[in-house]
Protein backbone atom coordinates (compact mmCIF):
# COMPACT_ATOMS: atom_id res chain seq x y z
CA UNK A 1 0.00 0.00 0.00
CA UNK A 2 1.52 3.45 -0.81
CA UNK A 3 1.88 5.60 1.92
CA UNK A 4 2.37 9.35 1.93
CA UNK A 5 4.39 10.74 4.27
CA UNK A 6 5.07 14.50 5.61
CA UNK A 7 8.26 15.47 6.21
CA UNK A 8 9.09 18.77 7.62
CA UNK A 9 12.40 20.47 7.08
CA UNK A 10 14.81 23.20 7.66
CA UNK A 11 14.70 26.07 4.81
CA UNK A 12 18.29 25.54 3.98
CA UNK A 13 20.69 24.06 1.46
CA UNK A 14 20.91 20.52 1.90
CA UNK A 15 18.41 19.52 3.84
CA UNK A 16 15.88 18.30 0.96
CA UNK A 17 19.49 15.92 0.48
CA UNK A 18 19.64 14.62 3.73
CA UNK A 19 16.48 13.27 3.36
CA UNK A 20 16.90 11.98 0.36
CA UNK A 21 20.20 10.35 1.07
CA UNK A 22 18.46 8.64 4.02
CA UNK A 23 15.66 7.02 1.90
CA UNK A 24 18.14 5.79 -0.51
CA UNK A 25 20.77 4.60 1.52
CA UNK A 26 17.75 2.52 3.36
CA UNK A 27 16.62 1.41 0.22
CA UNK A 28 13.19 3.56 -0.21
CA UNK A 29 12.49 4.33 -3.35
CA UNK A 30 10.72 7.74 -3.79
CA UNK A 31 7.70 7.34 -5.96
CA UNK A 32 6.06 10.28 -5.52
CA UNK A 33 7.43 13.89 -4.42
CA UNK A 34 6.35 17.33 -3.67
CA UNK A 35 8.22 19.93 -1.48
CA UNK A 36 7.46 23.20 -0.97
CA UNK A 37 8.73 25.93 1.14
CA UNK A 38 6.11 27.84 3.70
CA UNK A 39 7.34 30.45 6.38
CA UNK A 40 10.60 29.32 6.98
CA UNK A 41 9.67 25.54 6.69
CA UNK A 42 10.42 22.98 3.91
CA UNK A 43 7.14 21.08 3.46
CA UNK A 44 7.42 17.29 1.84
CA UNK A 45 5.66 14.89 0.54
CA UNK A 46 7.03 11.55 -0.18
CA UNK A 47 5.01 8.65 -1.66
CA UNK A 48 6.73 5.38 -0.25
CA UNK A 49 5.56 1.23 -0.78
CA UNK A 50 6.98 0.59 2.59
CA UNK A 51 6.36 3.25 5.12
CA UNK A 52 7.73 1.13 8.21
CA UNK A 53 11.42 1.07 6.42
CA UNK A 54 10.89 4.55 5.29
CA UNK A 55 9.89 6.05 8.80
CA UNK A 56 12.84 4.04 10.19
CA UNK A 57 15.48 5.35 8.19
CA UNK A 58 13.92 9.24 8.76
CA UNK A 59 13.89 8.46 12.57
CA UNK A 60 17.79 7.05 12.50
CA UNK A 61 18.14 10.29 10.00
CA UNK A 62 16.71 12.69 12.96
CA UNK A 63 14.07 13.83 10.15
CA UNK A 64 10.66 15.06 11.43
CA UNK A 65 7.80 13.38 10.28
CA UNK A 66 4.96 15.25 10.61
CA UNK A 67 2.31 12.66 9.44
CA UNK A 68 1.52 9.70 7.54
CA UNK A 69 -1.81 8.70 5.47
CA UNK A 70 -2.46 6.28 3.06
CA UNK A 71 -2.87 7.65 -0.53
CA UNK A 72 -4.76 7.10 -3.38
CA UNK A 73 -2.70 6.52 -6.35
CA UNK A 74 -4.40 7.21 -9.91
CA UNK A 75 -2.40 5.69 -12.64
CA UNK A 76 -3.35 8.02 -15.85
CA UNK A 77 -3.08 7.02 -19.14
CA UNK A 78 -0.98 8.28 -21.59
CA UNK A 79 -3.52 10.63 -23.23
CA UNK A 80 -4.59 11.71 -19.75
CA UNK A 81 -1.51 12.94 -18.99
CA UNK A 82 -0.96 14.43 -22.03
CA UNK A 83 -4.28 16.21 -22.57
CA UNK A 84 -5.70 19.57 -21.00
CA UNK A 85 -8.65 18.68 -18.11
CA UNK A 86 -7.54 15.99 -16.59
CA UNK A 87 -6.80 17.72 -13.44
CA UNK A 88 -10.13 18.98 -13.57
CA UNK A 89 -12.04 16.01 -14.17
CA UNK A 90 -10.26 13.74 -10.79
CA UNK A 91 -10.60 16.75 -8.68
CA UNK A 92 -14.05 17.47 -9.84
CA UNK A 93 -14.91 13.88 -8.78
CA UNK A 94 -14.00 14.00 -5.67
CA UNK A 95 -15.11 17.27 -4.48
CA UNK A 96 -18.48 16.53 -6.06
CA UNK A 97 -18.26 13.66 -3.49
CA UNK A 98 -18.17 16.79 -1.10
CA UNK A 99 -14.59 15.10 -0.17
CA UNK A 100 -11.60 17.28 0.54
CA UNK A 101 -8.06 17.35 -0.92
CA UNK A 102 -4.95 17.95 1.07
CA UNK A 103 -2.29 17.24 -0.85
CA UNK A 104 -1.97 16.19 -4.74
CA UNK A 105 1.01 15.69 -6.49
CA UNK A 106 2.08 12.90 -9.29
CA UNK A 107 4.09 10.49 -8.87
CA UNK A 108 7.05 8.57 -11.41
CA UNK A 109 5.30 6.24 -14.54
CA UNK A 110 2.47 8.99 -15.35
CA UNK A 111 0.62 8.30 -11.66
CA UNK A 112 -1.40 11.26 -9.43
CA UNK A 113 -1.37 10.70 -5.58
CA UNK A 114 -4.13 12.34 -3.57
CA UNK A 115 -4.80 12.57 0.04
CA UNK A 116 -8.37 13.33 0.99
CA UNK A 117 -10.49 13.84 3.87
CA UNK A 118 -12.05 10.15 2.98
CA UNK A 119 -9.93 7.66 0.55
CA UNK A 120 -12.76 5.31 0.29
CA UNK A 121 -15.26 7.47 -0.70
CA UNK A 122 -12.50 9.28 -3.19
CA UNK A 123 -11.64 5.66 -4.44
CA UNK A 124 -15.75 5.06 -5.18
CA UNK A 125 -15.93 8.49 -6.76
CA UNK A 126 -13.09 7.48 -9.21
CA UNK A 127 -13.86 4.23 -9.92
CA UNK A 128 -10.34 3.04 -8.49
CA UNK B 1 6.38 7.47 -25.11
CA UNK B 2 7.32 3.66 -26.26
CA UNK B 3 4.33 4.51 -28.98
CA UNK B 4 7.17 6.83 -30.56
CA UNK B 5 9.79 3.54 -30.35
CA UNK B 6 8.11 2.21 -33.87
CA UNK B 7 10.73 -0.69 -34.51
CA UNK B 8 13.17 -1.98 -32.65
CA UNK B 9 15.94 -1.06 -34.99
CA UNK B 10 14.48 2.56 -34.26
CA UNK B 11 14.83 1.92 -30.77
CA UNK B 12 18.61 1.12 -31.15
CA UNK B 13 19.54 3.45 -33.43
CA UNK B 14 17.59 6.15 -30.68
CA UNK B 15 19.81 4.58 -28.18
CA UNK B 16 22.81 4.72 -30.23
CA UNK B 17 22.74 8.69 -31.08
CA UNK B 18 21.16 9.57 -27.26
CA UNK B 19 24.73 7.62 -26.31
CA UNK B 20 26.68 10.08 -28.47
CA UNK B 21 24.71 13.09 -27.22
CA UNK B 22 25.10 11.83 -23.38
CA UNK B 23 28.69 11.11 -24.05
CA UNK B 24 29.26 15.12 -25.06
CA UNK B 25 27.57 15.91 -21.77
CA UNK B 26 29.22 14.12 -19.91
CA UNK B 27 25.96 12.39 -18.52
CA UNK B 28 22.76 11.12 -19.09
CA UNK B 29 20.88 13.27 -21.83
CA UNK B 30 19.63 16.13 -20.15
CA UNK B 31 18.07 19.52 -21.29
CA UNK B 32 18.54 22.93 -20.73
CA UNK B 33 15.55 25.39 -20.67
CA UNK B 34 15.32 27.75 -24.01
CA UNK B 35 15.87 30.89 -22.10
CA UNK B 36 19.83 29.62 -20.09
CA UNK B 37 20.68 29.88 -23.75
CA UNK B 38 21.08 32.84 -24.14
CA UNK B 39 22.67 34.17 -20.86
CA UNK B 40 26.30 34.49 -21.28
CA UNK B 41 27.54 32.21 -18.05
CA UNK B 42 25.23 29.10 -20.05
CA UNK B 43 27.22 30.11 -23.41
CA UNK B 44 29.02 26.74 -22.90
CA UNK B 45 26.57 24.63 -21.84
CA UNK B 46 24.26 25.83 -24.49
CA UNK B 47 27.45 24.68 -27.04
CA UNK B 48 26.83 21.81 -25.91
CA UNK B 49 23.32 21.10 -25.42
CA UNK B 50 23.38 22.23 -29.46
CA UNK B 51 25.65 19.41 -29.97
CA UNK B 52 23.11 17.22 -28.30
CA UNK B 53 20.42 18.59 -29.96
CA UNK B 54 21.86 17.97 -33.14
CA UNK B 55 22.92 14.53 -32.87
CA UNK B 56 19.81 13.63 -30.61
CA UNK B 57 16.45 13.01 -32.12
CA UNK B 58 14.68 16.13 -31.90
CA UNK B 59 11.21 14.67 -30.88
CA UNK B 60 13.08 13.21 -27.48
CA UNK B 61 14.76 16.69 -26.46
CA UNK B 62 11.69 18.07 -27.30
CA UNK B 63 9.41 15.35 -25.79
CA UNK B 64 11.50 15.74 -22.38
CA UNK B 65 10.44 18.84 -20.79
CA UNK B 66 7.12 19.65 -22.84
CA UNK B 67 5.53 15.83 -23.31
CA UNK B 68 4.54 16.30 -26.43
CA UNK B 69 5.69 16.19 -29.42
CA UNK B 70 5.76 19.83 -31.36
CA UNK B 71 3.59 20.09 -34.61
CA UNK B 72 5.01 21.49 -37.48
CA UNK B 73 6.67 24.45 -37.62
CA UNK B 74 6.66 25.01 -34.02
CA UNK B 75 9.99 26.28 -32.28
CA UNK B 76 11.34 24.93 -29.05
CA UNK B 77 12.05 28.00 -28.11
CA UNK B 78 8.93 29.56 -27.38
CA UNK B 79 8.16 26.82 -24.59
CA UNK B 80 9.23 28.06 -21.29
CA UNK B 81 8.72 25.73 -18.59
CA UNK B 82 7.05 27.91 -15.98
CA UNK B 83 6.37 27.08 -12.30
CA UNK B 84 2.70 29.05 -11.03
CA UNK B 85 2.21 29.12 -7.01
CA UNK B 86 -1.61 29.23 -6.84
CA UNK B 87 -3.59 29.69 -3.39
CA UNK B 88 -6.66 28.78 -3.03
CA UNK B 89 -9.48 28.06 -0.18
CA UNK B 90 -8.06 24.77 1.58
CA UNK B 91 -11.89 23.37 1.12
CA UNK B 92 -13.70 20.67 -1.41
CA UNK B 93 -13.62 21.76 -5.27
CA UNK B 94 -10.26 24.38 -4.80
CA UNK B 95 -7.96 21.86 -6.94
CA UNK B 96 -10.98 20.78 -9.04
CA UNK B 97 -11.13 25.18 -9.87
CA UNK B 98 -7.89 25.12 -10.92
CA UNK B 99 -8.29 22.05 -12.79
CA UNK B 100 -11.00 23.35 -14.81
CA UNK B 101 -9.81 26.85 -15.72
CA UNK B 102 -6.64 25.33 -17.23
CA UNK B 103 -8.35 22.51 -19.19
CA UNK B 104 -11.53 24.69 -20.54
CA UNK B 105 -8.43 26.78 -21.76
CA UNK B 106 -6.60 24.04 -23.41
CA UNK B 107 -3.95 23.90 -21.02
CA UNK B 108 -2.22 21.13 -19.78
CA UNK B 109 -0.64 20.64 -16.25
CA UNK B 110 2.67 18.97 -16.75
CA UNK B 111 3.75 18.86 -13.19
CA UNK B 112 1.51 19.13 -10.12
CA UNK B 113 2.59 19.62 -6.28
CA UNK B 114 -0.09 20.85 -4.11
CA UNK B 115 -1.04 20.73 -0.36
CA UNK B 116 -3.25 22.35 2.26
CA UNK B 117 -1.28 24.50 5.01
CA UNK B 118 -3.42 25.62 8.01
CA UNK B 119 -6.68 27.39 6.06
CA UNK B 120 -5.52 27.19 2.69
CA UNK B 121 -4.05 25.26 -0.16
CA UNK B 122 -0.72 26.19 -1.82
CA UNK B 123 -0.38 24.67 -5.52
CA UNK B 124 2.56 24.41 -7.52
CA UNK B 125 1.84 23.97 -11.28
CA UNK B 126 4.10 23.51 -14.20
CA UNK B 127 2.79 24.74 -17.55
CA UNK B 128 4.68 25.09 -20.73
CA UNK B 129 3.08 28.86 -21.31
CA UNK B 130 2.71 30.53 -18.35
CA UNK B 131 1.31 33.72 -19.54
CA UNK B 132 -1.76 31.98 -20.74
CA UNK B 133 -2.15 29.43 -17.55
CA UNK B 134 -2.00 32.41 -15.41
CA UNK B 135 -4.27 34.51 -17.69
CA UNK B 136 -6.51 31.35 -17.72
CA UNK B 137 -6.48 30.92 -13.84
CA UNK B 138 -6.77 35.07 -13.18
CA UNK B 139 -10.01 35.09 -15.67
CA UNK B 140 -11.49 32.00 -13.16
CA UNK B 141 -10.92 34.56 -9.92
CA UNK B 142 -8.09 32.47 -8.69
CA UNK B 143 -4.89 33.87 -6.82
CA UNK B 144 -1.41 33.43 -8.52
CA UNK B 145 0.76 34.17 -6.33
CA UNK B 146 4.22 33.67 -8.37
CA UNK B 147 5.29 32.83 -11.66
CA UNK B 148 8.70 31.57 -11.93
CA UNK B 149 10.93 29.69 -14.25
CA UNK B 150 11.50 26.42 -13.54
CA UNK B 151 14.56 23.71 -14.52
CA UNK B 152 12.69 20.27 -15.86
CA UNK B 153 14.58 17.27 -16.46
CA UNK B 154 14.26 13.87 -16.92
CA UNK B 155 14.84 11.69 -13.89
CA UNK B 156 18.40 9.73 -14.53
CA UNK B 157 18.50 6.39 -14.62
CA UNK B 158 15.81 3.93 -13.27
CA UNK B 159 12.69 5.92 -11.39
CA UNK B 160 12.72 2.39 -9.15
CA UNK B 161 16.15 3.12 -8.32
CA UNK B 162 16.81 4.48 -4.84
CA UNK B 163 18.81 7.41 -4.48
CA UNK B 164 18.11 9.75 -7.00
CA UNK B 165 16.53 12.54 -5.27
CA UNK B 166 19.55 12.31 -2.84
CA UNK B 167 21.90 12.61 -5.64
CA UNK B 168 20.39 15.59 -7.29
CA UNK B 169 19.52 17.71 -4.17
CA UNK B 170 23.63 17.10 -2.87
CA UNK B 171 24.93 18.17 -6.02
CA UNK B 172 22.40 21.21 -6.45
CA UNK B 173 22.96 22.29 -2.27
CA UNK B 174 26.44 22.14 -2.73
CA UNK B 175 26.14 24.69 -5.10
CA UNK B 176 24.75 26.71 -2.52
CA UNK B 177 21.56 27.23 -4.40
CA UNK B 178 18.53 27.13 -2.39
CA UNK B 179 15.32 25.15 -3.97
CA UNK B 180 11.74 26.93 -3.45
CA UNK B 181 10.03 24.07 -4.62
CA UNK B 182 10.57 20.47 -5.76
CA UNK B 183 8.00 18.17 -7.32
CA UNK B 184 7.26 15.83 -10.25
CA UNK B 185 5.94 16.19 -13.76
CA UNK B 186 4.24 13.53 -16.33
CA UNK B 187 6.58 11.04 -18.17
CA UNK B 188 8.94 11.20 -15.59
CA UNK B 189 10.39 14.45 -15.22
CA UNK B 190 11.38 16.28 -12.21
CA UNK B 191 10.62 20.02 -11.55
CA UNK B 192 12.30 22.43 -9.34
CA UNK B 193 12.46 26.35 -8.70
CA UNK B 194 15.32 27.42 -7.29
CA UNK B 195 16.65 30.82 -6.21
CA UNK B 196 19.74 30.41 -9.02
CA UNK B 197 18.73 28.50 -11.89
CA UNK B 198 22.15 28.76 -14.30
CA UNK B 199 23.88 27.81 -10.81
CA UNK B 200 21.77 24.60 -10.30
CA UNK B 201 21.81 23.98 -13.84
CA UNK B 202 25.38 23.76 -13.54
CA UNK B 203 25.50 21.75 -10.65
CA UNK B 204 23.35 19.05 -12.46
CA UNK B 205 25.79 18.98 -15.23
CA UNK B 206 22.95 20.90 -17.43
Amino acid sequence: MATDLTVVLDDRAGQLAHMGEALGDAGVNIEGFCATTDDGVGIVHVLVENAMVAQNALILADIKIEGEADAVVIDLTDEEAGRPGTLGRVAGRVANAGINISVAYLATRDRAVLVTSDNEKAREALQI
Amino acid sequence: MSGKLRSARHAEEMVARLTEAAALTEHAPIFVPGRSASKPESIELATRAEEARRLAPAHDLTESWTGRTPAKGEGRGQWMPTDLGVTVEDRPGGLADIGEALGNAGINIEGLCGMGLGDRGVIHLLVEDGAAARAALEGAGLTVESESEAIVSEIPGDVNTPGTLGKMARAVAEAGVNMRAVYLATNNRAVAVTDDNAKALAALGM
